[in-house]
């Protein structure tokens, strides 16, 4: 069971611009979801979802960090993207998956 | 027989300009921007000062060497004007000098300023220090980044004390999370949001277990005080005036370096310092008497090994401290009320006397949101340099006679 945060215009995207220093070259990253692992076993994520609205479902494939994440029981990762501010309006779910291909849900306030 | 600084200077006006990426203006205007509010506060005509303090560390870079940018920038009246550089405790070294000279009778009313436009050089970091920091340091410590040399601290204060990755990596991220908060209250502040621990944890890791909020940026900056008499202040009216109660200074001599007593968990100096410091104040009891502070926070292992140098956490138990919310703006010692490093940046001839803004507004009464309860004794400390090689300085202050 995968625990789906978005926190859109995250404080984080300040913190990027702010601390190019530590030679993370990320801006306007304006989302950022934190993925909690809340079963007993190591789920590995890859870094997409689809972002879903009534008539169509468009995959981001934008995301920091790049690749497959595994997140061990109990703990915490999180992805960042450049979100459009309409687009993210429009829908209504955002779903992950893991390498197995089961789906995590989350609905968008 | 020495008797030290206490109660001697009165502290009469501060200011302090909004930190951040200041590109609208050059550390001219800064300081000009720093010295209008606090001259306003002390109530006094720039020619009554008679000497001042210009601190600025790398000055190739911003508003150039010696006490000529001071001086030509506010106009000052053909004064003395001395250039203090010490690293990150330029500001405090500004501080400590203005303070010396009305304490010895030199002169009556003296300005200390602190100023850094790091954000103009192109880095998102500080630039190569190149030459300036001597061909020795080079020699001991070839390679070493800020980041890097603070992570091996955190990874030997983990190692000695046997405490779990995450739970370093929590308490490390509520250090982060306390400080944000309050930055968030603070209009002056750079960075101005709140974030959870969850995210802060999440974030990516810079030198591991240090990750991105560990970490605080560099800014633009500047931060100024007027001090004078305790008599001087009476006779302008004010009853009790701030005060200065310690100024302590402690520079490593190669006995970190060499690793033979020094372990790597801690900051030799700033134990030291902060012994002096009290006894110079008269405090007996810190996890008492002390009643807010502002740390050196350039990372957050630094602030949380700080809190056990500063003999107010038990060594090895600074993590559960802060995860217990002593450190919190309504906790025992809040720390950082006014944000911090983490939420101001670090211009680093600025910072020290950022930090005793802070302790100035809460003393009288002036920091809006922020404001703690009967404040008694304000803390600051800067950290300049690496673990195993800095300079530390602190400063005590408090109203006149408490």
């Amino acid at each position: 069971m995968l625990e789906i945060r978005p926190i859109m215009n995250t404080p984080t995207e300040a913190i990027f611009e702010f601390k190019s220093c530590c030679n993370i070259r990320a801006f306007d990253q304006n989302l950022e979801i934190l993925i909690t692992n809340r079963s007993d076993g190591t789920v590995a994520v890859p870094s997409y979802f689809d972002l879903k609205t009534e008539q169509e479902s468009r995959r981001i494939e934008t995301l920091m960090p790049h690749g497959e994440q595994s997140i061990p029981p109990g703990q915490t990762i999180a992805f960042y993207c450049t979100m459009d501010e309409k687009q993210w309006n429009a829908a209504q779910q955002m779903v992950f998956y893991d390498s197995e291909g089961k789906h995590y849900s989350v609905d968008i306030p | 027989m020495a008797m030290g600084i206490k109660d001697k200077v009165a502290i009469i006006g501060m200011g302090c300009t909004r930190f951040g990426e200041r590109w609208d203006v050059g550390g001219e205007e800064l300081m000009v921007e720093a010295f209008t509010e606090c001259i306003e506060d002390a109530g006094i005509d720039r020619k009554e000062i008679q000497a001042a303090w210009l601190g600025s560390c790398i000055d190739e870079v911003n508003v150039g060497k010696s006490g000529l940018p001071l001086s030509t920038a506010l106009r000052l009246p053909l004064i003395p004007v001395t250039r203090t550089e010490n690293f990150c405790a330029s500001g405090t070294e500004s501080f400590r000098g203005a303070v010396y000279a009305v304490a010895s009778g030199a002169y009556d009313i003296c300005l200390a300023m602190g100023v850094e436009k790091l954000k103009d050089t192109g880095y998102g970091g500080l630039p190569n220090p190149g030459s300036n920091w001597g061909s020795l340091s080079w020699l001991w410590w070839p390679n070493a980044t800020a980041p890097g040399a603070f992570a091996q601290l955190a990874t030997a204060y983990a190692a000695k004390y046997r405490i779990p990755d995450q739970d370093l990596k929590r308490g490390m991220a509520q250090v982060s999370v306390k400080s944000h908060e309050n930055g968030a209250l603070n209009p002056k502040a750079h960075l101005r949001k709140p974030v959870s621990i969850d995210q802060v944890m999440a974030a990516p890791i810079v030198a591991h277990p240090l990750g991105l909020f560990d970490c605080c940026g560099v800014s633009d900056g500047a931060a100024c005080a007027i001090v004078t008499t305790v008599e001087k202040a009476r006779e302008m009216g004010i009853k009790n005036p701030v005060t200065a109660k310690a100024l302590q200074l402690s520079l490593s001599n190669g006995e970190e370096m060499a690793y033979n007593e020094w372990d790597g968990t801690y900051f030799m100096t700033t134990n030291r310092c902060s012994t002096m410091a009290y006894k110079e104040a008269g405090i007996t009891n810190p996890r008492e008497e002390i009643s807010m502070m502002e740390l050196h926070d350039c990372f957050s292992i630094t602030e949380l090994v700080t809190y056990e140098d500063m003999h107010i956490s038990e060594r090895g138990n600074a993590w559960r401290d802060a995860l217990d919310g002593f450190y919190n703006r309504e906790g025992k010692v809040p720390c950082q009320l006014d944000g911090g490093l983490k939420c101001f940046g670090h211009p680093i001839g600025a910072s020290g006397l950022r930090m005793l803004y802070e302790m100035y507004l809460q003393l009288l009464g002036r920091a809006g949101e922020r404001q703690i309860e009967n404040p008694r004794h304000g803390l600051t400390q800067n950290l300049g340099g690496v673990p195993f090689m800095n300079i530390c300085s602190i400063a005590i202050i408090g109203r006149y006679k408490d």
